[in-house]
């Protein structure tokens, strides 16, 4: 399995799409929601689901069987093929922008060879324009209802999306400034011989986080579903229909982590200024050569996107959320021309510093 | 280089699969009962009243300004990608003057909107 997951014919890319889309998105996805509310229960002095299963972890299969057996509900004033077209248009680009996330390497007769779905050139960009079609779903879902609260809903969240993606593209720049190409295993490497990327553009590490915790509409700013306060966009949605919504929400989440640990925290590679390779030398074995040690790197990987996926939960129950003015405030007046200066600061660090 | 998107066109094929499977699975074994007010748009209790597709004017703004300042993030990326590598060549005070100029035009313009208010959503 080791020899053909790394191979570039069909077979083997068959192989690394079900490994990846399978193992990595879909458990992972599946932890994070069970994860999420029994961190949350914790942080608030309970225990959260603990029946269904050992530690609860079947609770969220008990979930999604109830979601497919439940009645779809379709008002009547809705148009039909929109409201249809909205939770297919969350889930795919969802899982497409998964495609060029690599979460290992090996080396292989001295070439590199990401642990990807797809090695593209352009892996920042794809992600970009991939998760940036997310907002058709928002938009779509609100206006295909034909409700009041719905359209007002989707075009607040829409508007949130939007003014978010503009700081977040922005703090992804100064990364590239830095690295001088798009492709994401390119970038760890160069994370592997030198500093991580947050120790040279910190401000960019801040603003990527902010960012993306708008676009994936976590709290702090969760207007766009806070259900129970006001009433968000997929206020006419039901049954299966409804959950997609929430699992693409949680498969962006997932990306989104792992592209700040790719972009900032060093991808793989186990500590600032101490590669895996410089411990292969110590220990005797080559990592990223011999054998499944390359498997190593990976589980590292996963560590460091935990805990980016549990920051997401501590903050939700730390913070406040924001009214919409003040979301909109921040996003405009404070974090787009923070990011400016950000590029501009790089740019001077690429220039004398590095 | 082609063949590296190969697996990027199975990946579509099974994230267009996958969500129409869930639509259909769960249209098949869902119950419909039909009737009542069940299907009335949602109003609080109250009979909707009016055209839905109405929105404040302020939402188009933001439209207009994710625009202007996306298509200058799309502009500036291959600037970025190529400012390390052509440090040496070309040298970092063009880069940089480059770059600032063409900051500058946009700046400007945001500047000039942010004092006319049209950032305030009040």
């Amino acid at each position: 399995m080791s020899l053909s997951f790394f191979d570039s014919n069909m077979l083997s890319a068959l192989i690394r799409i079900a490994l990846t889309t399978g193992t990595i998105l879909g458990v992972i996805v599946y932890l994070m929601v069970w994860a999420e509310r029994r961190v949350s229960a914790f942080i608030q002095g309970r225990l959260g689901p603990n029946r269904v299963g050992p530690l609860g972890l079947l609770q969220g299969l008990a979930d999604g069987v109830k979601f497919i057996f439940k009645e779809e509900l379709m008002p009547s004033e809705a148009n039909k093929f929109l409201f249809l077209l909205a939770p297919f248009a969350a889930v795919l680009p969802a899982i497409l922008a998964f495609a060029p996330v690599p979460y290992g390497m090996k080396i292989i007769d001295g070439n590199v060879v990401p642990a990807a779905i797809a090695n593209l050139d352009v892996g920042v960009l794809f992600v970009l324009s991939v998760t940036s079609l997310g907002v058709f779903s928002i938009i779509l879902g609100g206006w295909a209802s034909n409700s009041k609260y719905p359209v007002l809903g989707g075009l607040r969240a829409a508007a949130q999306v939007i003014s978010y993606e503009i700081p977040m593209g922005l703090a992804i720049m100064a990364v590239l400034l830095v690295a001088g190409t798009t492709n994401l295993t390119e970038i760890v490497q160069l994370q592997s011989e030198g500093a991580w990327f947050v120790l040279i553009c910190p401000i960019g590490f801040l603003i990527f986080v902010v960012s993306i915790f708008a676009e994936t509409n976590r709290l702090p700013f969760d207007m766009p579903e806070g259900e129970t306060e006001i009433i968000g966009f997929h206020a006419e949605y039901s049954s299966m229909k409804f959950a997609m919504f929430f699992m693409a929400e949680y498969a962006n989440m997932v990306t989104a982590s792992c592209i700040a640990v790719l972009l900032f925290l060093g991808g793989w590679e186990f500590l600032p200024f101490v590669s895996w390779s410089k411990l292969s030398a110590v220990a005797g074995v080559s990592i990223y050569e011999q054998g499944f040690w390359w498997l190593l790197p990976v589980a590292w990987f996963m560590a460091k996107v935990s805990f980016v996926l549990i920051l997401f939960i501590w903050v939700r129950w730390t913070l406040p959320r924001f009214r919409y003015d003040q979301l909109m405030r921040l996003g405009w007046k404070k974090l787009i021309p923070l990011s400016l200066l950000n590029i501009v600061i790089t740019m001077l660090i690429v220039m004398w510093v590095v | 280089m082609i063949h590296s998107y190969l697996p990027v066109l199975i990946l579509l094929i099974i994230a267009t699969l996958v969500p129409i499977g869930l639509i259909i699975v769960s249209h098949l074994l869902g119950p419909t009962v039909k009737g009542g007010i069940k299907e009335e748009p949602y109003e609080c209790g109250v009979p909707a009243v009016g055209s839905p597709k109405q929105f404040p004017v302020k939402f188009h703004r933001i439209a207009i300004f994710f625009l202007l300042l996306d298509v200058e993030a799309a502009l500036l990326f291959p600037w970025a990608v190529v400012f390390k590598h052509k440090l040496s060549t070309w040298g970092g005070t063009f880069l940089a003057i480059e770059f600032v100029v063409f900051l500058l035009i946009l700046v400007v313009g945001f500047f000039y909107a942010w004092k006319r208010g049209a950032l305030e959503w009040e």
